[in-house]
C-alpha cells in the first residue's frame, strides 16, 4: 500500500512588456502594456477557462465524491496577485477546494525567484511574504516547503531548516539517487529534521509531458494503464510523488486530449480499488519514517534532462541580468520605497531568465511556445531596460 | 523579363509631368547647359538601412538645389505588378524617380531575427545579392533608353553592373561613386569573390571614380590598382537643418537619464563598424564612471554577440540597445548624449559623426574612417587602441567645460561640411566628362 501524493505548481509571471531603451527614465511601467490592453491580464484569463476554471471544478466534484481523496497546492503569491486583479471568481474557486480541508498549501517564494541562490534575507522576506499571503487567503499554515522550480541542494535545504520547515520538496535527481528509489521519504544531509519527498518523475512527467504525445510507444495513456503503473510501483513504495505544474491539466495538455477525464478516471479507479491511497506531504510525515540522506551537493531542479540551472543561468545574458539585479538588494532596501522594492522582486522572477534561455533556441521550437518574447535577446532587452530604469530610479 | 509598361505606370507619369509641369520649365530654364544625370542607387531613405541611403539623399537634393537634372532609379519593392514605375516624391519635386521592381537586401547583414521576420513575410528573395544585382543591371539598361542624359552616376558595387548596362545603350560616360568597398564590409579576409570581382573590373573600366575619402582612395588604389588620376575624392556631407527641424520637447530631454552621463554609438552591427570595441570601451570607462549609461543603436548580423559580450562583461542595466533608430529618435539620442564613439575598423566616411557633432555633441573618431579628413578637431584614435579612447572619453565625461566647448567646437566645424560643396565637386566631374 503506497501513499499517492499529486502536488500542483500553480504560477503566472507578471511578464515585461516591450519595454524599449528611450522609455527609461521616462516611464516606470515595465509590466503593463496600454496598447495591448495587457497581456498579463489576457494569458491569465486564457489559462483560467482552459485550466484553473474547469480543473478546480473537477477537483471538487472529486473532494466531493470521494471523502479520502487529497492533494496539495503550491500558488505563487504573484499569481494570487494576478488573480486578485482580474479574475478574482477563479481565486474564489481555489479558496473553495481550500475550505474542504483536504487540500495542503505548500509554501514558496511569493515571487517564484531564484532568492534562494542568491540572498538569504531576501530570500526568507519572500517566504514570509507567501505564508502571509497563503494564511490570509486560505487560512494556510504551511510547513512543508517548495523551492522555485523544485531547485535544490544542500545549501538550500539549510535555508529552508532555518526558516522552520518541516519538510521540502524536490526532484528525484538518478545522479544522486544513485540505486536507490524516489518512492521512500529521505532526509537532507546533516538536517535528519529536515524530510525531502521526491518526484518521481518518470510517473509525473508520463502526465505531464508525454500524456498527449502520439509518437510515444505508450499513447494513448489511460487511467487503468496508469493504475496498472502505480501498483506495479507502488509494491516496493512508501509513496509515490506524482508532482507538476497545474497548467498541464487543459493547458499544456488540452482539453481535448482527454486529460481532464484521464484524472477523473485515476482518482476513481484508485480510490475504489483500495490498493493505494491519496494523501499530502504534512499527513505523510507522521505516516513515514525517512530511509536515508538525500545528498546533493551540487544545485539541481526539475527542469530539462539536465536537471540543473542552465535554464535560467547558462548564458551570459541570464547570468549578467541574475548578478546585477541581485547587486542593487542593499540600495534598494535603504530607499524604503514600497513600488520600487516591489518592482525590483517583481524583476526576480525566475520566467524572465528562462526566457533569455539559448539553449534550445530553433526556429518553431516548442519553447517559442511558452515565451511571449520574440527571442531569448528581446527578453533580455525588456530586462536589460528595466534593471537600467530601476537602477536610475536608485539615484533620485 | 517582361519590360512593358503597365497602364498604371504611363498614368502616373502623365500624371507627374501636369503636376510638375510649372517646375519643370523652372528648372529647365535654369539647368539649360547644365550636364544631366542618369542615377542608379540601391536604397534611399526612409528605406534605407545605413549611410549610403542618407548619402544619396544628401548629394541628390544638392544636385537639384544646384539646377541638376536627375532621374534616379532605384530598387524597391512595388505595392503592384510592374516591372518598373516613374513616381513622384514630394520631398524631392525636382528628381525623377524611376521604382524597379524588386526587393534588395543591401549589405547581406540580416540577423536572424530579421531574417524570420522576411521569411514570414515571405519577403525574403531567393536568389544572392550577385544575382539580384544582374537582374536590376538587365532592368535599368533597358531603362535608360528613356530618360535623356549626359552621364551615369552610380552608387556601390550593386549598382555597377546596371551602369554599365545602361551605358552601352546610351553610350555615355560612366561615374562610379564609392561609398564602401568590399574591403570594409568583409574585415575578416573572407571577401566574396564575386562582388570583388565586379568591383575591380567596374572601377577599372569605369570612366572616373569618387570616392568619399581619401581613405577610400587609398583603399581602391591600392587593393584595386586603380589609376588615381582618374579618382577625385568628394567627401560627403551633412543636412543639418533637416534633423534640427526635429521638434523634441525640451523636457523630455531634460529627463530623460537625468543625471548620467550619456555615451551612444549609431551604426550597423557589423565587424566594420567596431561595436565590440565599443563594448570593450564602455567595460573600461564604466569602471571610472560607474553612473555611466550606454546606449547602442543599430543592429546587423554581429547584434547576439554583441549583447553576450556586453552581458560577459556585467554591463546589464547599464549598456542598452535601442535597435536601428530613425529621425525622431535618432536625433533624440544625438541632442541629449554626452559623447558619441564610432570605433569603426573601417569607414570610408561616417556621416553619423557629423549629425551626432551637429547637435553639440563631442564626437570621438577611429582614424580609420574618412570623416576624421574634414572633422579634423574631433578627438581620433586607432580602432583598436580602445585604452586611449577610454581615456579621452573619461577626460570629455568628468569635465563639463571640456565636453560643452569641445561639442561647440565640432558643431562649428560640422556645419561647414555640407552637401552643396559635395555637389559642386560632382557638378566639376560631370563637366569634365560631358564636356558641356
Amino acid at each position: 500500500m503506497a501513499a499517492i501524493q499529486f502536488y500542483f505548481h500553480v504560477h503566472q509571471p507578471f511578464r515585461l512588456r516591450k519595454y524599449e531603451a528611450l522609455q527609461v527614465s521616462l516611464d516606470h511601467n515595465y509590466f503593463h502594456d496600454q496598447e495591448y490592453l495587457n497581456l498579463n491580464k489576457k494569458v491569465v484569463e486564457k489559462i483560467a477557462n482552459k485550466c484553473y476554471l474547469p480543473m478546480n471544478s473537477v477537483l471538487l466534484d472529486l473532494l466531493n465524491r470521494f471523502p479520502n481523496f487529497a492533494f496539495s497546492f503550491s500558488i505563487t503569491g504573484i499569481l494570487i496577485e494576478q488573480l486578485e486583479w482580474y479574475a478574482p471568481q477563479v481565486l474564489e474557486s481555489f479558496v473553495c477546494l481550500a475550505k474542504t480541508g483536504r487540500v495542503e498549501f505548500i509554501s514558496e517564494t511569493f515571487y517564484h525567484s531564484l532568492a534562494g541562490i542568491y540572498s538569504q534575507d531576501e530570500f526568507a522576506q519572500q517566504v514570509e511574504a507567501q505564508n502571509q499571503k497563503l494564511f490570509k487567503i486560505f487560512g494556510a499554515k504551511p510547513k512543508v516547503f517548495r523551492n522555485t522550480e523544485l531547485i535544490y541542494s544542500n545549501d538550500i535545504a539549510q535555508k529552508v531548516a532555518d526558516l522552520g520547515f518541516d519538510a521540502i520538496l524536490a526532484e528525484g535527481v538518478d545522479q544522486y539517487l544513485d540505486w536507490r528509489s524516489p518512492n521512500y521519504l529521505y532526509q537532507a544531509k546533516n538536517l535528519p529534521k529536515l524530510k525531502v519527498f521526491l518526484k518521481n518523475y518518470k510517473l509525473s512527467d508520463d502526465i505531464a509531458f508525454r500524456f498527449s504525445q502520439k509518437s510515444w510507444s505508450e499513447w494513448p495513456l489511460t487511467a487503468s494503464k496508469f493504475q496498472h503503473w502505480i501498483d506495479m510501483v507502488g509494491i516496493n513504495a512508501d509513496m509515490i510523488n506524482l508532482f507538476m505544474d497545474y497548467e498541464t491539466f487543459g493547458e499544456h495538455q488540452w482539453e481535448d486530449t482527454g486529460i481532464f477525464a484521464f484524472f477523473e478516471k485515476l482518482v476513481e479507479y484508485v480510490t475504489s480499488d483500495g490498493k493505494h491511497f491519496f494523501t499530502t506531504p504534512s499527513k505523510s510525515l507522521q505516516l513515514f519514517d525517512s530511509k536515508d540522506t538525500y545528498d546533493v551537493p551540487e544545485l539541481t531542479s526539475w527542469a530539462d534532462t539536465e536537471r540543473d540551472l542552465t535554464a535560467w543561468r547558462g548564458n551570459a545574458i541570464q547570468w549578467s541580468s541574475l548578478e546585477n539585479l541581485y547587486e542593487i538588494e542593499n540600495k534598494v532596501k535603504a530607499k524604503k520605497d514600497p513600488q520600487l522594492l516591489h518592482d525590483w522582486r517583481l524583476l526576480q522572477t525566475s520566467d524572465h531568465f528562462y526566457y533569455m534561455c539559448t539553449k534550445w533556441w530553433n526556429d518553431g521550437d516548442v519553447h517559442a511556445y511558452f515565451s511571449p518574447m520574440d527571442s531569448p535577446f528581446d527578453g533580455y532587452n525588456r530586462f536589460n531596460n528595466a534593471l537600467a530604469d530601476l537602477i536610475w530610479r536608485l539615484d533620485q | 523579363m517582361n519590360l512593358g509598361l503597365k497602364n498604371l505606370n504611363i498614368r502616373l507619369v502623365y500624371w507627374v509631368y501636369e503636376v510638375g509641369l510649372f517646375y519643370l520649365i523652372k528648372s529647365l530654364i535654369a539647368s539649360m547647359n547644365l550636364p544631366s544625370v542618369f542615377m542608379i542607387g540601391w536604397e534611399f531613405p526612409p528605406h534605407n538601412s545605413g549611410g549610403l541611403g542618407t548619402a544619396c539623399e544628401g548629394l541628390t537634393s544638392a544636385l537639384s538645389k544646384a539646377h541638376i537634372n536627375q532621374t534616379f532609379v532605384l530598387p524597391h519593392q512595388l505595392p503592384f505588378d510592374a516591372d518598373f514605375a516613374q513616381v513622384f516624391n514630394p520631398l524631392h519635386p525636382y528628381i525623377n524617380f524611376v521604382h524597379v521592381n524588386m526587393q534588395l537586401f543591401p549589405y547581406g547583414a540580416l540577423t536572424q531575427e530579421d531574417y524570420l521576420y522576411l521569411k514570414k513575410r515571405k519577403l525574403h528573395s531567393k536568389s544572392s545579392m550577385v544575382d539580384q544585382a544582374l537582374a536590376y543591371a538587365e532592368t535599368v539598361g533597358y531603362l535608360a533608353n528613356f530618360y535623356p542624359h549626359d552621364v551615369i552616376h552610380a552608387h556601390d558595387w550593386m549598382t555597377y553592373p546596371a551602369a554599365f548596362a545602361a551605358s552601352k545603350n546610351t553610350h555615355k560616360p560612366v561615374i562610379l561613386h564609392v561609398h564602401s568597398t568590399e574591403f570594409d564590409r568583409t574585415l575578416n579576409g573572407n571577401t566574396n569573390a564575386v562582388i570583388s570581382q565586379i568591383e575591380y573590373e567596374g572601377l577599372a573600366k569605369a570612366d572616373h571614380v569618387i570616392t568619399v575619402s581619401q581613405y577610400t582612395k587609398n583603399i581602391i588604389c591600392d587593393k584595386y590598382a586603380v589609376d588615381t588620376n582618374k579618382v577625385h575624392v568628394v567627401h560627403n556631407g551633412v543636412d543639418l537643418n533637416r534633423q534640427r527641424n526635429i521638434q523634441i520637447d525640451n523636457n523630455l530631454l531634460k529627463n530623460y537619464l537625468n543625471g548620467k552621463k550619456v555615451i551612444i554609438f549609431v551604426g550597423r552591427f557589423t565587424s566594420q563598424k567596431g561595436p565590440d570595441y565599443f563594448v570593450t570601451i564602455a567595460d573600461k570607462i564604466i569602471k571610472e564612471i560607474p553612473e555611466a549609461m550606454f546606449i547602442m543603436a543599430g543592429s546587423g548580423d554581429m547584434y547576439h554577440q554583441i549583447l553576450m559580450q556586453s552581458a560577459n562583461s556585467r554591463l546589464t542595466g547599464k549598456l542598452l540597445f535601442a535597435g536601428f533608430l530613425r529621425n525622431f529618435e535618432r536625433e533624440f539620442l544625438y541632442r541629449r548624449a554626452d559623447l558619441f564613439i564610432m570605433p569603426s575598423v573601417s569607414e570610408p566616411f561616417g556621416i553619423v559623426a557629423l549629425e551626432a557633432a551637429g547637435e553639440n555633441t563631442p564626437v570621438i573618431i577611429s582614424k580609420q574612417s574618412g570623416v576624421s579628413e574634414v572633422l579634423t578637431d574631433a578627438l581620433s584614435a586607432n580602432f583598436w587602441d580602445t585604452d586611449l579612447i577610454s581615456t579621452q572619453a573619461i577626460s570629455v565625461l568628468k569635465n563639463n567645460n571640456y565636453q560643452n566647448d569641445l561639442g561647440h567646437k565640432l558643431c562649428q566645424q560640422a556645419q561647414q561640411i555640407t552637401w552643396d560643396k559635395a555637389a559642386y565637386k560632382c557638378i566639376d566631374v560631370y563637366k569634365e566628362m560631358s564636356g558641356l
